[in-house]
């Protein structure tokens, strides 16, 4: 495992030898093994890999919505499950994770609610995200009245609701098709820039993580481990002429290459 | 109405012409069997000056038959005369009571044919007999019916077939003058004139059926207990009630289980236990209870609610309790990102997610509600209601009556579940279900 990039100074996560390990009848699964990494403030992070390499594994116990065997991580200057009772993160789920009996707006306002922000605020953050991200007249339609990509977009801007510090994303537009996927990233680009927001985000996608990302965790599976990281240098703010571009290529190359040597 | 009726229909029209091969199928045993039962043909009596009946008189021969066949058996009319000598067509009972161990029994008369319960008992081989006593050889059956014939028996009315006590010489003569026969059918000539002249039909012609509805719907005033539509009325709120108590008890019975676990371990095989005492068996003592505390059927709801509450809240708790714990583990882990407590996980997510499983469980307890509150509504002191509507009818035997309130039962449990089903719509419009 090399970094190509020092670890930031202020560090929003720090993970040190991390090992999650699931013990079967018997077998055991080594899910993700000695993984360290370190994730600054503001920094886009994309976990990319196959199936089993570990990525939501790691998103998930950044969460604290699984318990690590052994390793540190640090979230937020706090252990993990201290950083999610303090809600520093917003999580956004493979699926949009909607609330079918709820409206738009009072989707977005669910975390509020659980949060005790004021009934004036919850709906003003909540319209005001919406607007952000593009769905201001949607706020009485209901999930089932919208398209995948809409709901998806429900559920960033649920995430973003609180205005956490930290936005964790499990592969939200895996389940979008190519064109639709390129548009929200352009979107959640503008979010984040707006925002500034640090971001984890997991993705299937070379193209993607290149296109999002400031840094690329390349990860490899049989065990789960950390095999790479690679440092991003296309100038934000990003567009489609920079997927064309040529540093974009040799990026993409580079990360596929390192995707490939393991297998 | 649109298109997507259109199934519904065609098997409604074809369930309606499935009626008239039904109606036949069961009616025209019934009809042949008006036909064949002779006790319900005309009777013609046949006035003939000195008929002879057939067969040889020579001094050995007691198997005569009469001109014509299908006689009647019990005739005062009939004369028979051997000769001169009018013969008796009657029988005696002998002195002592059939016990069903007794053996000997005495007549009057010491000759005679011995029939037992309409047969023909044979001397010698059943029983032997001295003078006026007779001895059989297995005592016949307590209260059997014991008769001598002194001059003859009908071993075949049938076929007018006569066996005489003894045999006459030959040179005599067995006459009569006057004797009633079965002429024809009570029914009718043919098969279908006695199918028409049924005076109840098992299956109706569906035509007959719907000829009724508006005489039966006009039998009595609106105001009186006894009209139909109040009747239906009276039900359908019986149910109503029954289905927002039964859905009530259900859903705080499922949040309970839910809740606590152990309450879940400890009560569920009592409340499956429940289920299947039969209510026909419960319903009684129910009404017992209520009766007297004062609650009759007569007087209120209550009694129909809660037997049919007791039916339907089963399938909501056991719907219920589903929707509440298969929740998406997804929102599940969101809630756990927010670090929501769990009263806010239940009340939040689990409760609505539920809502569809609910009206689920209600839909399927619909029927068995009404049932309930149909049963509830037969037994004891009540005069309310389409069950007691129903029961009055089938004891009157009125069937077409029946089956137009059978119809009535049917449109309303669809209507039930159809209103269970549009309040869901309104309260739970998403899609997710069971």
């Amino acid at each position: 495992m090399s970094h190509t990039n020092p670890a930031p100074k202020n560090s929003v996560i720090d993970i040190q030898n991390l090992n999650m390990i699931y013990r079967g009848r018997g077998a055991e699964t080594v899910a993700l093994k000695d993984a360290h990494l370190q994730v600054g403030a503001g920094e886009f992070i994309s976990l990319i890999g196959p199936s089993g390499c570990g990525k939501t594994t790691l998103l998930r116990l950044i969460a604290d919505l699984i318990q690590a065997t052994s390793g540190e991580i640090i979230v937020a200057g706090k252990s993990p499950r201290e950083a999610r009772l303090a809600r520093e993160y917003g999580y956004v789920f493979q699926a949009p994770a909607l609330l079918e009996w709820r409206s738009v707006l009072k989707n977005v306002m669910l975390p509020l609610e659980i949060m005790n922000f004021s009934k004036d605020e919850r709906k003003a953050r909540a319209a005001a995200l919406l607007e952000m991200v593009g769905l201001g007249d949607f706020h009485t339609q209901y999930p089932w009245q919208l398209s995948g990509g809409m709901q998806q977009r429900v559920s960033i801007a649920r995430a973003l609701a609180f205005d956490p510090k930290l936005m964790l994303m499990d592969e939200p537009f895996g389940a979008l098709d190519e064109i639709t996927r390129e548009t929200m990233n352009l979107e959640l680009l503008r979010i984040w820039q707006e925002t500034k927001k640090t971001v984890v985000f997991v993705t299937h996608s070379i193209p993607e993580a290149v296109f999002l990302s400031t840094r690329i965790v390349v990860m490899t599976p049989r065990p789960g481990k950390i095999e790479r990281i690679i440092n991003v240098d296309l100038p934000y703010p990003r567009d489609t002429e920079t997927r064309e571009s040529q540093r974009f290529f040799e990026l993409a190359t580079e990360v596929r290459e390192s995707l490939r040597d393991v297998h | 109405m649109n298109r997507r009726h259109l199934p519904v229909l065609i098997t409604l029209v074809a369930l309606i012409l499935l009626g008239y091969p039904l109606a036949l199928l069961f009616g025209l045993p019934l009809a042949r069997r008006d036909m064949n039962d002779l006790r319900k043909w005309t009777k013609e009596t046949i006035n003939a000056e000195r008929q002879v009946l057939e067969g040889e008189l020579d001094g050995e021969n007691r198997r005569l038959t009469f001109p014509q066949k299908n006689v009647v058996e019990n005739d005062k009319d009939r004369t028979l005369f051997l000769d001169d000598r009018a013969l008796s067509s009657t029988s005696e009972r002998p002195q002592e009571r059939v016990s069903g161990t007794e053996t000997v029994f005495t007549f009057a008369s010491e000759t005679g044919l011995v029939v037992l319960d309409g047969v023909l008992l044979e001397e010698g081989s059943d029983y032997s007999r001295t003078a006026d006593v007779i001895t059989f050889t297995r005592p016949p059956p307590r209260n059997a019916q014991l008769r001598q014939y002194a001059d003859y028996f009908f071993t075949n009315p049938r076929e007018g077939e006569i066996l005489l006590a003894n045999a006459p010489p030959s040179g005599a003569e067995l006459w009569t003058n006057q004797y009633t026969i079965y002429a024809e059918p009570g029914c009718g000539n043919t098969l279908m004139q006695c199918f028409y002249a049924l005076p109840q039909h098992p299956v109706p012609f569906p035509h007959w059926i719907a000829q009724r509805v508006i005489p039966f719907f006009q039998k009595a005033p609106l105001s009186d207990e006894d009209n139909v539509v109040r009747a239906t009325l009276y039900t359908t709120l019986g149910t109503l009630a029954a289905l927002g108590l039964g859905g009530a008890v259900g859903i705080m019975l499922a949040v309970l289980f839910v809740m606590f676990r152990p309450l879940e371990r400890a009560l569920l095989p009592w409340t499956i236990a429940s289920q299947t005492i039969p209510i026909i068996a419960l319903v009684p003592v129910l009404l017992l209870v209520l009766g007297n505390v004062g609650i009759t059927i007569q007087t209120s709801l209550l009694p129909t609610a809660i037997i049919g509450a007791y039916i339907c809240f089963f399938p909501v708790v056991v719907s219920t309790v589903k929707g509440l714990r298969e929740v998406d583990p997804l929102i599940l882990d969101l809630m756990k990102s927010y670090a929501a407590k769990p009263t806010e996980v239940f009340w939040k997510v689990r409760f609505p997610a539920a809502v569809p499983f609910f009206f689920t469980g209600l839909k399927l307890g619909t029927a068995a509600a009404l049932v309930g509150a149909l049963v509830a509504e037969t037994e004891s002191n009540n005069r309310r209601g389409l069950g007691f509507q129903i029961l009055g009818q089938v004891q009157a035997g009125n069937v077409a009556d029946v089956w137009i309130l059978l119809i009535i039962s049917g449109l309303l449990g669809i209507g039930l579940v159809a209103l269970v089903g549009f309040i869901q719509r309104l309260l739970a419009p998403w899609e997710r279900t069971t």
